[in-house]
């Protein structure tokens, strides 16, 4: 018998696919139990038709059920892979708007900044319950969060918890694509040292089939023009969506389009292993208005508007995907599949993860939740590297925490001071006048209230 | 036996006759030996001259002599003072005026954000090689240093020599003073905890006569008609370029907390009285001098500027005058805490006051050995600190973070290396709020603009 893995959120077009994909693709998991949980009971049946319509093609034995219940369908719970928005556009739209007003424009706003410390606020209390749930309904189970913001939400559940949590982001992952195109290596023959937080995930070491390859990098970089001649892989999938202008793409795009990146790697030697995005919004230096707001670094600003198409392209994907004939092989790249096989069979394997720091990263607090290299393996999670980043990185990302540890203290307290208090040692929110923090944080407050019931 | 009192940079309008008047007045030191020593020999003779003067008019035997060799001076001495500053103004303009051109502007400019981190640059190596002096020509005096940024430069003295190092300010003073207006009671009667650092140190707890004066602040604040009703024992005096605010014809408990409109807000939502005047605190928390509340202006901060250092300087000079021309000794105590500090070593007598100290464990949000700022007590067995306290909440991440940068700036100082430089710029609370591209153009201007003062950075760009 396999697993039971339950998915909160399990009506999500972003994630279930994709998650599930995996899943029927791993020998281990293909007698999987999944139940998805959603309080909208409107699209389970739907994807429930579709895991059963890939099940079958694939000749595969997992069942799938669905509820809006949580607690009918935790209990016997191996996994819980949560995947969840608290207000969905209608709550992030003030995450975004209302800075703005303020002078901050927020390149994603689901992290840090006025607009992550917000969603946290929103999220924490929901993630809690559900471990609350999971204590008493499935105490052994381990809680795989792929909700954002990350790094508060794994550190509120484990924090005032006993459930096994441990938050899984696909960035790195999303860097290791883009290195192994402008270096020429096989995107499996890549390991890395990371220290950092989610989002801000600094790769100390890069090695290629077990030799550092940081001096390669730098090479490469240091002849843009060459980079300019030289084109890149592109499965045939993208090149049929680019069309003609596939041929055009060489290496120089992959490091215009990673500007922050890269201007980070050479002045302090290290590589920050997110997407520039999101890193700038924790070096607000970038989002300036000096820079048109990150313009000039290639950083665009993800609106809700953005958000929506985003939305119309899963639809279309999922309407395709139901109709598939055949099960596509892609791994999509999450470690939610690979990771439970490493469980179940005992197979270690190495990821970048998100736990409570028990030495990984030792320049940062204890129990602060950290991104660091995980071997996951029959027994579980352990940190694998001792990673040090240089002492400036090493003060943002101590600065970053500070902060988080004052989001989860407000998001589990309910008082406002506490949450004016994370947004003025906030690198984006605290960077504005002193008493506008304050005033903001109450506008902001007031606009979501109704997501907000532990400030009524 | 009288002490032997060094005063390096003894030729300073604004120290000189403020200590050797404190001197005068302090009976330990009144037959105190006074050796000042200073490059500029014209001032040099003025203060000694005065020295004379103060001694003569008292009949004391408080003695002064110049001597332009610094190991000369420094022989046999008890107590060095510093108190100096590297160019002067021809320097400090670039502190503030390259900063100003990015969107900075600094109340003050001689602590911590970009001015305050090149003043640092250019003193800690000076500093250190008086210090290196004592070390080998006084190894047993006490290194009292007055000179600003006051905790990089105590920190670089006690990190790379072995000379006895306290610094001394006169902010927490000030802070009893307008402390005694709003709680009607004498500036000796006010008893703190500080945690902090110089031109930051907070009281994290604070008595008046025994009774917790914060329920007493906080009552008054939250009452602002009677504070506007309650008149205060003294007039603010002119120097401290008050704005009256409250209706009534009389100064008033309102006038006190609208004129130290950032301490008192900080005391409101975070619990905690700083302890230097609010153009010094902010500079440590910009979000008060942002552009977005036109750089503090309905916060009430005074921005110096450098017409206003300037002023400050021009005073001094009266001040030296008006010490000079004076029938009769002042009896007034100058405010400064070097003299007490020196009677509590001298006559074993303790004395409690706030003090520049390497950490041990004081500040329990502080590393050990980085200086911090807190109360402490002189007595035979020198200075020492006094409490054990802990920032609360969020001000002692804002500690931790600007402590960090003090680091290192003494670092960079020491060192020479440039790229520490920026790191610390990029660290800094008010230099670090600026666009990415801007802090490091920033940082190479102000380094190249003040190139004259900073011999160590270009040994660095030589040896390379």
């Amino acid at each position: 018998m396999g697993p039971r893995i339950v998915i909160i959120g399990g009506a999500s077009l972003q994630w279930v696919p994709k998650l599930f994909l995996d899943i029927v693709n791993t020998p281990s998991l293909t007698e999987s139990e999944i139940v998805l949980q959603d309080v909208n009971p409107e699209p389970l049946p739907a994807m429930a038709e579709f895991i059963r319509h890939v099940t079958g093609l694939a000749r595969a034995g997992i069942t799938v059920e669905t509820t809006t219940d949580r607690r009918r369908a935790l209990p016997g719970a191996d996994y819980v892979v949560v995947c969840i928005s608290t207000g969905a556009f209608e709550s992030m739209r003030h995450d975004l708007e209302i800075p703005e007003r303020y002078g901050i424009k927020q390149s994603v706003g689901d992290t840090v900044g006025p607009g992550g410390v917000m969603r946290s606020l929103r999220n924490i209390p929901v993630l809690l319950e559900i471990a609350r749930d999971m204590e008493e309904l499935c105490p052994h189970a381990w809680m795989l969060n792929i909700t954002n913001p990350m790094t508060t939400l794994c550190r509120a559940v484990t924090r005032e918890t006993s459930v096994k949590t441990v938050g899984l982001c696909h960035e790195i992952t999303g860097a290791q694509y883009t290195l192994s195109q402008i270096l020429d290596a096989d995107f499996r023959s890549f390991d890395f040292e990371v220290v950092g937080v989610n989002h801000l995930p600094l790769i100390t070491a890069l090695r290629i089939d077990g030799e550092d390859a940081m001096d390669r990098l730098r090479e490469k970089l240091a002849e843009p023009e060459k980079l300019a001649e030289e084109p890149i892989y592109l499965s045939d999938e993208i090149r049929r969506e680019l069309g003609d202008v596939a041929s055009e793409f060489t290496k120089r795009d992959l490091v215009t389009s990673n500007r922050v990146k890269f201007a980070l790697f050479e002045r302090f030697g290290v590589l920050p292993g997110a997407g520039d995005r999101h890193l700038v919004e924790f070096f607000p230096g970038f989002l300036t208005e000096e820079s048109e707001w990150g313009k000039r670094w290639n950083v665009g600003l993800t609106s809700i508007a953005d958000r929506e198409v985003w939305v119309d392209r899963y639809q279309a994907e999922f309407a395709r995907l139901r109709t598939i004939t055949e099960v596509p092989k892609m791994p999509s790249g999450e470690m939610v599949a690979p990771m439970i096989d490493s469980f179940l069979r005992d197979k270690p394997r190495h990821f970048p993860l998100n736990l409570p720091n028990a030495g990984q990263c030792p320049d940062l607090p204890a129990d602060a939740v950290v991104e660091s290299m995980i071997t996951a393996r029959g027994d579980g999670l352990a940190g694998r590297d001792e990673a040090r980043a240089p002492a400036v990185l090493t003060e943002c990302l101590r600065r970053v925490v500070a902060s988080q540890e004052m989001t989860v203290e407000a998001a589990i307290s309910g008082d406002r001071d506490r949450a004016v208090d994370a947004m003025l040692l906030d690198p984006l929110a605290g960077r504005i006048d002193f008493e506008n923090v304050a005033v903001m944080t109450d506008e902001m407050l007031a606009a979501t209230s109704r997501w907000l019931p532990q400030f009524a | 036996m009288s002490p032997r009192v060094v005063i390096v940079g003894g030729g300073s309008h604004h120290w000189a006759p403020r200590l050797l008047c404190d001197f005068a007045n302090t009976p330990s030191l009144e037959g105190a030996d006074v050796v000042l020593h200073d490059l500029d020999s014209d001032r040099l003779k003025l203060m000694e001259e005065l020295g004379g003067e103060i001694a003569s008019r008292r009949g004391i035997a408080l003695r002064t002599t110049a001597e332009t060799d610094r190991k000369q001076a420094l022989a046999g001495a008890d107590f060095v003072i510093t108190c100096f500053s590297v160019g002067g103004f021809d320097s400090m303009q670039h502190d503030i005026e390259i900063p100003r051109r990015y969107g900075i502007r600094q109340p003050i400019g001689d602590s911590v954000g970009p001015g305050g981190l090149l003043r640092a640059l250019r003193s800690v190596p000076v500093l250190l090689d008086i210090a290196r002096d004592i070390e080998t020509i006084a190894p047993d005096a006490w290194l009292v240093n007055v000179t600003n940024p006051l905790t990089a430069l105590c920190r670089s003295v006690t990190r790379e020599t072995a000379v006895k190092t306290v610094g001394l300010c006169n902010e927490w003073v000030g802070a009893t003073f307008n402390l005694s207006l709003a709680l009607d009671c004498g500036m000796q009667d006010l008893d703190p905890v500080l945690a902090g650092v110089n031109h930051f140190p907070l009281a994290v707890a604070l008595r008046v006569n025994g009774e917790d004066a914060f329920a007493r602040l906080r009552a008054l604040m939250d009452d602002p008609e009677r504070a506007a009703n309650e008149t205060i024992w003294m007039d603010p005096p002119p120097m401290m370029k008050w704005t009256k605010v409250s209706p009534a014809p009389h100064w008033s408990k309102l006038d006190v907390i609208e004129n130290n409109r950032v301490r008192f807000e900080i005391l409101r939502r975070f619990g905690v009285f700083p302890g230097s005047g609010d153009h010094h605190s902010v500079e440590f928390m910009p979000g008060f001098v942002h552009p977005g509340n036109d750089y503090g202006s309905g916060w009430r901060v005074h921005h110096y500027g450098m017409e206003g250092h300037r002023a400050d300087a021009v005073a001094d000079v009266e001040h030296y005058k008006s010490v000079r021309d004076a029938s009769e000794v002042t009896r007034m105590p100058s405010g400064e805490l070097v003299a007490t500090t020196l009677d509590g070593m001298v006559t074993g007598k303790a004395r409690a006051l706030p003090v520049n100290l390497p950490n041990a464990g004081n500040v329990t949000n502080l590393p050990d050995d980085s200086v911090v700022e807190i109360m402490g007590i002189a007595d035979r067995a020198g200075v020492r600190g006094r409490d054990h306290a802990t920032a609360p909440g969020i001000m002692g991440e804002f500690l931790r973070r600007i402590n960090v940068v003090q680091e290192w700036t003494v670092e960079a100082a020491v060192s020479g290396d440039r790229t520490l430089v920026l790191e610390a710029m990029m660290a800094d609370p008010m230099s670090g709020q600026l666009a990415y591209d801007d802090i490091v153009t920033m940082t190479d201007e102000m380094l190249a603009a003040t190139a004259a003062w900073l011999p160590q950075f270009k040994a660095v760009s030589e040896r390379l």
